[in-house]
């Protein structure tokens, strides 16, 4: 490490501290209830330090949840040209990686309740939007390849898929023993595909 | 389902089901607390119950916020109240334990039809169920009676049409349940964010006829 790149490590440092902080303080507390003092305190700094990093707690939770999709990406070596005859099998790595992390679906879950109301931010009703979009063109290219069962048409699977992953998780977040969510998930892929899973 | 049944393991019970008749002033708070309860269903229905709303309720009623809130521990437990009286509702229009497995699928899919005549009853149910997902929430033992009745009481109903052959094959009872209720579920937040982006109803018709052969 040159003594140039040392500020700068620490920085990022101390981004990926703060950002851990504060999905974990959302997740716990949600976006509205959960405090910059709170986030803050995690990390051993004060609210406006904090605010020299990401500029505003809208700003922060914009890169919670950018962090959040890009290191899911790169886990699971994700790119928008995931084959199609593969995409079925990308889903369910999606999910178990999900089932070991259940502070990540902690956040998920009680932010996509908050953006419901209107006086939410609305980038996470954004990505709901666009995660929905990314899985109606996942299918389109599966229908494409002709890998889609009779009948099943992409911006219907989409729907159904993601509204079974999102309610499946909150069950299980509710009651863990009771649902198996990438089980869920795969028999309805074998209902949507003709992919072997 | 008999009482003898749910006296000796304590299963979930259905909703609404097994509670003795009240008498004497204590059946007239009962009576107020069931008028309190049908108004909140009213006001949240139409407005959502965000804001003002139990201001609304109690205005319905003719009490004060202090005195409606009386009625019960606190605004949780009148939120919790609010959907075991929906779901006692919902048991009348779908007592899914007793029907055959086509009409219990059938009259889900009108019962989502429904629901999204009152987008606010179902915004207070998807937020709730959210927050629930702590553990110390005083929702969370509600909701978990709640998933582990419907869960049960849809795997009866998906049994009886995997005994008239009508499940696809792959497709379990038990798998049957627990997808139901996670795409009512996940189907509710999706048309709350935007409400032109999806038929509920449609979606659950559609989501029945891909697990099974049955003609809905």
């Amino acid at each position: 490490m040159t003594e140039k790149r040392g500020p700068y490590r620490r920085t990022a440092e101390r981004r990926r501290e703060i950002l851990d902080a504060a999905a974990a303080v959302f997740a716990e507390s949600g976006y509205r209830a959960g405090s910059l003092k709170d986030i803050a305190a995690r990390v051993s700094l004060d609210p406006s330090s904090l605010l020299h990093h990401f500029g505003s707690k809208r700003a922060l939770l914009e890169a919670v949840l950018a962090d959040k999709i890009d290191r899911d990406a790169t886990a699971l070596h994700w790119d928008d040209r995931v084959p199609p005859e593969q995409y079925p099998a990308a889903l369910l790595r999606l999910a178990e990686r999900n089932a070991g992390n259940p502070g990540g679906i902690g956040l998920y879950s009680v932010l996509a309740a908050e953006s419901i109301t209107t006086e939410h931010p609305d980038s996470f009703r954004d990505r709901h939007a666009q995660t929905r979009e990314a899985f109606t063109e996942g299918f389109a290219a599966m229908a494409d390849a002709g890998l889609l069962r009779e009948g099943v048409d992409p911006a219907s699977a989409a729907a159904s898929l993601f509204a079974l992953w999102d309610g499946a998780q909150t069950h299980w977040l509710i009651d863990p023993d009771a649902v198996d969510v990438v089980a869920l998930l795969r028999a309805h892929l074998r209902l949507l595909t003709t992919v072997s899973l | 389902m008999t009482d003898a049944a749910t006296t000796v393991q304590e299963p979930a019970r259905a909703p609404g089901r097994g509670r003795g008749r009240p008498r004497g002033s204590y059946a007239k708070s009962e009576e107020t607390r069931a008028a309190i309860l049908d108004a909140a269903l009213e006001v949240f229905g139409q407005g959502g119950f965000r804001g003002g709303a139990l201001r609304a309720v109690a205005e319905r009623v003719g009490m004060s916020e202090a005195g409606l809130l009386h009625h019960f521990k606190n605004k949780s437990a009148l939120l919790i109240a609010v959907l075991e009286r929906r779901d006692e509702l919902s048991y009348s229009r779908v007592p899914l334990d007793q029907l055959d497995g086509v009409a219990a699928l059938r009259r889900l899919v009108a019962l989502v039809a429904y629901n999204t005549t009152k987008p606010g009853v179902v915004d207070l149910f998807c937020t709730l169920s959210a927050e629930a997902t702590s553990p110390d929430h005083p929702a969370h033992a509600y909701f978990q009676n709640r998933y582990e009745w419907t869960r049960n009481s849809l795997a009866v109903a998906f049994g009886k049409v995997e005994a008239g052959g009508g499940l696809r094959p792959g497709v379990s009872p038990a798998i049957a349940a627990r997808g139901t209720i996670a795409m009512m579920d996940g189907l509710q937040v999706q048309w709350l964010m935007d409400r032109s982006s999806l038929n509920m109803a449609e979606e659950l018709r559609r989501y029945f006829r891909q697990i099974s052969t049955l003609d809905l």
